[in-house]
């Protein structure tokens, strides 16, 4: 019973890192139609902003131990702010001069701005494996009989706060409201005199920066950052979004969650060494039998 | 017995009826047109007639065999083609190839054959050209087999589509808007055209048309559609009388019928 | 504003000097050379290609090799030019060493992969990112059916069926094209950027089952001293050798998807490609043509799998990757979509250019970067692709038909910008 417990905590941490990354990719879905193949490396590259950031901080071991939730913070603006400046640069080069271009191109544009940022920082890094200075406070509280760290409590409080700032943000605002209705039928938007062009870079922003904090907590949370560290995050962030109903913010908080948590309970049930394979079947099942997802909508042509 | 039975055909989408409790019976080799304002309900049952949607309910008979329901390949080997509303040609490909794409169930190429090329299907192959070449004649395109389907000229987009839906070989053939955006000299040989597929190719013709011009010139029975339903049939000169009709939809245009719209 | 850039860029990119060459092939002495003019040109190009690998180093005979290669391709029409060419390849690796040689197997291997990956792609616009699971069957096929005695899996070791490499080539059609259709089957209805992710798992699960399933596959040892091609009592053990073959099903691949595309079946394609709902108005099953696209193209790379397992004598599930089907893509796209001269173009560019710039170095005195094509290779890949789809998206040789497609979509663009 016990490890089910602990398999559920494991599960619902993780669902809060996937379900922020499937919020940004949800967003730039819903207003490009497109996959950005990229995100996972904004993932990984906010992570590495992070990083950085904590490094060059770790001297001020003052600092540290007695404001550890400014230096966090900081931490994790940084690694917002280098993910929204990649999303701003990749927008700009690989994606707008495709916007009519047949589907396949931007698509491929993407892949290979994925591989360009991974394999950047793999020589960046010389394929090394960072490790990340030890400052989020240690400590848990119990659970019955398990320990839950406050880093995972972070997590998790993290993920719900995003998600109702951005929920906030698309239902209450007059952006928000802009970029559903690029989202809804862009060229009529444009014609309303939205800057439908602003818009869409305001999109990745904002899916960039929650990506970039996502990895920055991520990274805390397993104490090291790597190149590679935003593929498969990525692939599995997009199985949630589409399992929620791609374009749904709802629907990608709940994605994530239950990716996370079947991942988590499929280490017991088959076994730790097909747990990635876990989001690709569910992906396959979720596009085969209702590729509209949970919350999205049943879009049928057909009978 | 009509070649096509359309039975007390309906459809809704999610709440929206776009057709209710419709009925129409068409004679082989006649020309028929249906008529209604816009929204009205007569692209969705061209929609179904062609089996790009079902029915949610009613049933579709042609040549006494039941359709609704089949996917669109085996209404078109049964007999269907048709046209589009907002001309859907194979942009990149040439006048000659899209009517090639026509012929697909009439050649009999596979993988295998494809790749070894026995006499017989290159034999085939060249007359399914000239067969091509020989629609593109019968629509007024000829010399222009090797256009880019997007570089023709409007006019000539249009009866590109129909001769592309001839290579079908159908019995029954679907026109959606066909006279759309021509003007009077483009219209009037549209209509000779028209006549032409019932009177030398013994086809069935299934005519939507807004420009009453050419519906009240060609059309032998006309149905007019008025949200979702059938509000009126018969010959062009009781259609015109009808009130219903009149109040949904000619109105004016009635009025001004020996002048121009 | 984009369209703008690219204007800009465009001249660096296409030919500038057009004019110059339309007009010098209106005189009647241009006319004569223009038209004779290539029949001359080819086998010059082709020999001087044959004797490059005796005269100049490696690096320089590839670089060559490339712009030989893209001329070459870009005039040839006719069978005459294909005989050429083929000839030319033919020659080629007899003034090569072992690792020019290795290079130009992999030249070819890929040639035929990126053919096997355009039927799917560039005919039918399916995007598979999956297209290794093809490969990776034929080369298991091979490890399996042939069963060695030692090095292979407890599976394979029941079997034996005493079955020589060419018999296993027909086998790894049948088994591939099965596997294709197996694949084909739930996506069937998916659109563009779902299909691409669905084959990417696909393409990750086949590779994951492989490393795990011990008892059928031997799992992540391997499955090793795999048999050589026999060949009238001796054994094809060497690239130079191994080379042929592969260019030989490259070739018989190339003709095969050439006659498939120039028939009803390949317009089927590409009306499904154009317009799906219009293509199955007009009587095109668009289920079974997508399936067939698909085992067709998975059938091929199976064939690839084959010899890549004999050639290396083993077979490693983690070899089987993602890497390769996007290797493959990228040299169908770059080189050219839907057209299979673009794919030998993509081939020597994408495969065989790294290879040879392994161990080349640039010294910018502010920063070294040392081993460009081991270490910044997928650096440069990554950047090559982008740069290829914003500036030249139809790739470097590509069909009349896909420069057509691009060229409307860039005219669209250019009149929502005004």
């Amino acid at each position: 019973m016990q490890q089910w417990i602990q398999l559920t905590i494991d599960g619902i941490t993780l669902g809060g890192v996937y379900a922020v990354i499937a919020l940004g990719y949800t967003l730039v879905y819903g207003v490009l139609r497109m996959i950005n193949f990229a995100h996972g490396e904004l993932f990984m590259m906010g992570a590495f902003g992070g990083f950085y950031t904590l490094d060059a901080f770790e001297n001020h071991t003052t600092l540290n131990d007695s404001l550890p939730s400014l230096t966090i913070a900081v931490a994790i603006f940084a690694g917002m702010a280098t993910s929204v400046v990649l999303a701003i640069i990749m927008e700009r080069v690989a994606y707008r001069p495709l916007r009519h271009a047949p589907r396949l191109a931007p698509l491929i544009s993407a892949i290979g701005v994925s591989i360009l940022l991974r394999n950047v920082m793999l020589r960046v890094t010389n394929a090394r494996r960072e490790v990340l200075p030890q400052v989020f406070p240690r400590g848990a509280i119990e659970i019955g009989d398990v320990n839950v760290t406050y880093i995972r409590i972070f997590l998790v409080a993290l993920s719900l706060f995003f998600m109702l700032l951005l929920y906030v943000f698309i239902q209450r605002t007059k952006t928000g409201t802009a970029m559903r209705a690029v989202a809804e039928d862009r060229d009529t938007a444009a014609l309303m005199g939205i800057d439908v062009d602003r818009i869409i870079v305001l999109t990745f922003v904002s899916g960039a920066a929650l990506a970039g904090a996502a990895g920055v907590c991520y990274a805390m949370y397993t104490t090291n950052a790597a190149a590679g560290m935003g593929f498969l995050p990525g692939i599995k962030a997009f199985t949630a979004a589409v399992l929620g109903g791609i374009g749904s913010v709802p629907g990608a908080m709940f994605g994530g969650y239950f990716l996370g948590l079947s991942e988590s309970y499929s280490t017991r049930l088959i076994g730790a060494q097909y747990k990635d394979v876990v989001a690709f079947v569910l992906l396959v099942a979720v596009l085969i039998f209702r590729p509209w997802g949970f919350f999205g909508k049943r879009e049928d042509r057909r009978a | 017995m009509p070649i096509l039975s359309v039975r007390h055909v309906s459809r809704a989408f999610e709440g929206l009826v776009a057709l209710n409790d419709v009925s129409i019976d068409v004679d082989e080799a006649t020309i028929v047109g249906v008529i209604g304002p816009n929204g009205a309900g007569k692209t969705t049952l061209f929609n179904i007639l062609t089996g790009f949607y079902r029915p949610t309910s009613g049933e579709v008979w042609f040549c006494e065999a039941r359709i609704d329901g089949l996917p669109m390949h085996r209404i078109a080997a049964a007999g269907i083609s048709r046209t589009f509303q907002n001309i859907r040609l194979f942009s990149n490909m040439t006048a000659i190839e899209n009517v090639m794409v026509g012929q697909h169930l009439h050649l009999g190429t596979n993988v295998a054959t494809a790749i070894l090329r026995p006499p017989a299907t290159v034999a085939s192959e060249r007359r399914a050209i000239e067969q091509s070449a020989e629609h593109l004649r019968f629509v007024g395109l000829s010399g222009r087999e090797n256009e880019l389907a997007r570089n023709l000229p409007y006019g000539e987009q249009r009866r590109l589509e129909i001769a592309r839906a001839l290579a079908v070989r159908p019995r029954l053939i679907l026109l959606d808007e066909p006279s759309a955006g021509m003007n009077a000299g483009e219209s009037i040989a549209m209509m000779d055209l028209i006549r032409e597929l019932r009177d030398d190719l013994r086809v069935t013709v299934i005519l939507i048309e807004h420009q009453m011009r050419v519906v009240m010139g060609v059309c032998e029975r006309i149905s007019v559609l008025d949200y979702g339903e059938k509000i009126a049939e018969g010959t062009p000169a009781e259609v015109q009388r009808d009130q219903r009709v009149i109040e949904a939809y000619l109105g004016t245009g009635h009025l001004q019928r020996r002048g121009e719209p | 504003m984009a369209h703008q850039r690219r204007r800009l860029l465009r001249p660096l990119t296409s030919w500038p000097y057009r004019d110059i060459i339309d007009r010098a092939r209106a005189t009647p002495a241009g006319t004569r050379a223009f038209q004779f003019g290539p029949y001359v040109l080819l086998p010059l190009l082709g020999a001087g290609a044959a004797l490059a690998p005796a005269l100049l180093s490696t690096r320089l005979t590839f670089l060559l090799l490339l712009v030989v290669a893209y001329v070459m391709l870009r005039i040839m029409d006719s069978v005459y030019g294909l005989v050429v060419l083929a000839g030319t390849l033919v020659l080629l690796p007899q003034g090569m060493d072992g690792f020019e040689r290795n290079i130009m197997f992999n030249v070819a291997l890929y040639t035929l992969l990126g053919i096997g990956l355009n039927v799917v792609v560039g005919y039918a616009g399916l995007l598979d990112l999956g297209y290794v699971a093809f490969f990776a069957a034929g080369a298991y096929l091979y490890a399996l059916v042939v069963a060695p005695d030692a090095g292979a899996s407890e599976w394979a070791q029941q079997w034996d069926l005493g079955v020589t490499f060419w018999a296993v080539l027909p086998m790894a059609l049948v088994v591939a094209a099965l596997i294709g259709v197996a694949l084909g089957v739930p996506v069937l209805r998916l659109r563009g950027d779902y299909l691409a992710i669905v084959t990417l798992g696909f393409g990750e699960i086949i590779r994951i089952m492989a490393r795990n399933e011990d008892y059928y596959t031997s799992g992540p040892r391997g499955i090793f001293l795999l048999p050589k091609p026999p060949f009238f009592g001796r054994e094809l053990d060497t690239a130079y050798e191994l080379y042929f073959v592969a260019l030989a099903l490259a070739i018989v691949a190339v003709i095969a998807a050439e006659r498939i595309r120039d028939s009803r079946v390949g317009r089927a394609w590409e009306a499904i490609r154009e317009d799906e709902d219009v293509a199955s108005s007009m009587g095109i099953d668009t289920t079974v043509y997508k399936l067939l696209a698909f085992a067709i193209g998975a059938a091929i790379g199976g064939l690839g799998g084959v010899i890549i397992a004999a050639k290396q004598g083993s077979v490693f599930p983690d070899d089987y990757n993602l890497d390769v089907s996007i290797n493959v893509l990228a040299l169908v796209i770059i080189g050219g979509m839907g057209n299979v001269r673009g794919i030998l173009l993509g081939a020597l560019l994408v495969v065989g250019l790294p290879d040879v710039l392994r161990d080349f170095s640039i010294n910018l005195g502010v920063a070294e970067f040392q081993n460009i094509g081991a270490d910044y290779r997928l650096v440069i890949f990554g950047a090559s692709l982008v740069a290829i789809m914003v500036l030249r998206p139809e790739g470097l040789l590509p069909s009349r038909r896909r420069a057509a497609e691009f060229q409307e979509a860039e005219l669209l663009e250019q009149e929502l910008a005004t």
